[in-house]
């Protein structure tokens, strides 16, 4: 059957019907999309982070729970479980692999001394033990995603003892000389972090915004564009309102914490060259011997794959892979694509590396 | 990370044009001449589709222009004066807003923002030393249980003769 250039206009039309009606449906729902479907409970606290446990799901389980070390500050941490069939969450937990998801909380004016120090030798340390008390497992594979890709290799190299498994490296820079258009905003000579601080308790919310927005002028328009084209697909639509949602809700960044992250990693680049010092402790990485996969992606703004892969190098770890995958900061970890690319790869590099002693531990675990 | 070479709009412009004439013609054509019957019997294009491919490059083309322009030195440098001239002028007025804010506050037996800060500071820390208290607890029990010979899990909280095992002991 061959189709008219009348039917293509009739299509389009009634296409254009239905995106009007979704639309008018859009503006005229106000109501909040809803977003982390996983069932999940606190199993830990240390002042305001929280360590959420998502229970294995399916028959098998695997030997080792995993732990996810996210960025500090900046949006919410249910990006990682967005909505059923697009959340990283609800797809490792269906592999059999306990999830322990630390969530740094809303820090406000109160948190201005939250420190790297306060974040890496207190919280993580604790959620660690916290993580593996709550298992009973003895050992764990430590993820890092974002920032807290320097947080997880600060404790890795301050604690050389520490029952690490394996590391999973997302889309966190390590060598700040290639911190994109970051590393070029926030330079010493041009980035008067100092002055900030001095001003505001932490590093403003708005200031971050147009950071962030800065780094994609036209996403704002883009968006707009794409919505409009796929107004008509429910589906669609539904993924568009999560992650907007999303997209609008900034956490605040302590300023202490912020200070340290300009300076100390953007702007002296201390972790790389091995002159970051955390409570008196050097941070070598040439110190981290576990098996490491590190991950960037080819799109990454924030993190560029050139900011991301000098941690191969950097490491001793004689087990190492680097893998390099199409998207975006964000879309390897939350976009529909990522199930085809970045999760099954995680998966099946953990499973190769799964102490086949230990075998499967038991489901009881301790509050 | 920058392109090398700016996008040329009129080029951009022109192959819109182009597309979205075509696009129309095609549609505009009697049926014979304008089924394109390429794969699944659909035409390699429609206006509508001409319009979005359009909107992505034109979009495309500005944020490569925007973003290479953000990265030069000169808007660096240009952002930066204009922080830190905004910074100069927003702190005294800052300083002084709270200060007469504090002061009124005072007079009303009103608690001022930095009271409720110092407040809230104070509760994070109590809580913090409660979840630390809290662990230390369990790692207690978790000792008490290995010296009477019952089975503590993670077994990496204890050593043999028992003593608990803090992060500390992970250094």
């Amino acid at each position: 059957m061959t189709t008219t250039s009348a039917d293509y206009m009739r299509d389009e039309m009634a296409r254009n019907a239905q995106r009007v009606a979704r639309g008018v449906e859009l503006i005229v729902d106000q109501s909040e999309a809803r977003v982390g479907h996983t069932p999940r409970q606190i199993v830990g606290r240390r002042g305001k982070a929280k360590l959420y446990h998502y229970p294995a799901q399916g028959e098998t389980k695997a030997a080792l729970p995993v732990m996810f070390v996210p960025y500090l500050g900046i949006s919410r941490t249910y990006i990682f479980d967005l909505q059923p069939g697009a959340s990283f969450v609800e797809f490792i937990t269906k592999q059999g692999i306990d999830f322990y998801l630390v969530d740094w909380g809303d820090l406000g004016p109160e948190d201005r001394e939250f420190s790297m120090e306060d974040a890496v030798m207190d919280v993580i340390a604790a959620f660690v033990q916290r993580t593996l008390r709550h298992s009973g497992a003895k050992e764990l594979d430590l993820f890092g995603y974002c920032m807290g890709v320097s947080m997880t290799m600060s404790f890795m190299a301050t604690h050389p003892n520490a029952p690490i498994h394996a590391l999973v490296m997302m889309v966190g820079p390590v060598d700040f000389t290639h911190g994109g258009s970051f590393g070029l905003w926030s330079s010493k000579e041009h980035f008067p972090v100092e002055k900030l601080l001095d001003t505001f308790d932490n590093a403003p919310l708005e200031y971050v915004q147009l950071g962030f927005k800065m780094l994609q002028p036209t996403n704002d328009a883009a968006s707009a564009v794409n919505l409009w084209w796929n107004l008509w697909n429910e589906k669609y639509v539904d993924g568009y309102r999560a992650m907007n949602r999303w997209s609008n809700e900034w956490v605040g960044f302590p300023g202490e914490f912020f200070r340290q992250w300009i300076t100390w990693f953007y702007q002296e680049n201390r972790l790389v060259k091995g002159e970051l010092i955390l409570r008196g402790k050097r941070v070598d990485l040439a110190t981290i011997t576990k098996p490491i996969l590190i991950v960037a992606a080819r799109q990454d703004k924030i993190a560029p794959p050139a900011s991301c892969k000098p941690l191969v190098d950097a490491v001793a770890s004689v087990d190492k892979e680097y893998v390099e995958l199409p998207g975006g900061h964000i879309s390897l970890i939350a976009g529909r694509q990522a199930h085809q690319n970045l999760w099954p790869k995680l998966v099946s590099w953990l499973r190769e590396r799964e102490p086949k002693a230990q075998g499967k531990r038991n489901g009881a675990s301790k509050a | 990370m920058t392109n090398s070479n700016p996008p040329d709009f009129t080029e951009h412009w022109r192959q819109s044009l182009e597309e979205w004439a075509q696009a129309w013609t095609a549609l505009a054509q009697p049926p014979a001449e304008a089924e394109q019957p390429a794969e699944g019997g659909k035409p390699a294009t429609t206006p509508a589709e001409v319009w979005k491919r359009s909107m992505d490059r034109w979009l495309g083309a500005w944020s490569g222009y925007l973003e290479e322009s953000m990265a030069r030195p000169e808007f660096i440098a240009a952002t930066g004066k204009a922080l830190s001239r905004s910074l100069d002028v927003q702190k005294p007025i800052k300083d002084q807003t709270e200060e007469s804010m504090k002061r009124w506050l005072e007079a009303v037996n009103m608690p001022s923002r930095n009271d409720i800060t110092r407040l809230a500071r104070q509760m994070n820390d109590i809580t913090a030393r409660l979840d630390e208290m809290g662990d230390r607890i369990e790692e207690l029990i978790d000792a008490v249980t290995a010296i009477r010979g019952g089975d503590t899990h993670a077994g990496s909280l204890v050593n043999e003769s028992g003593a608990p095992l803090g992060a500390g002991r992970w250094s």
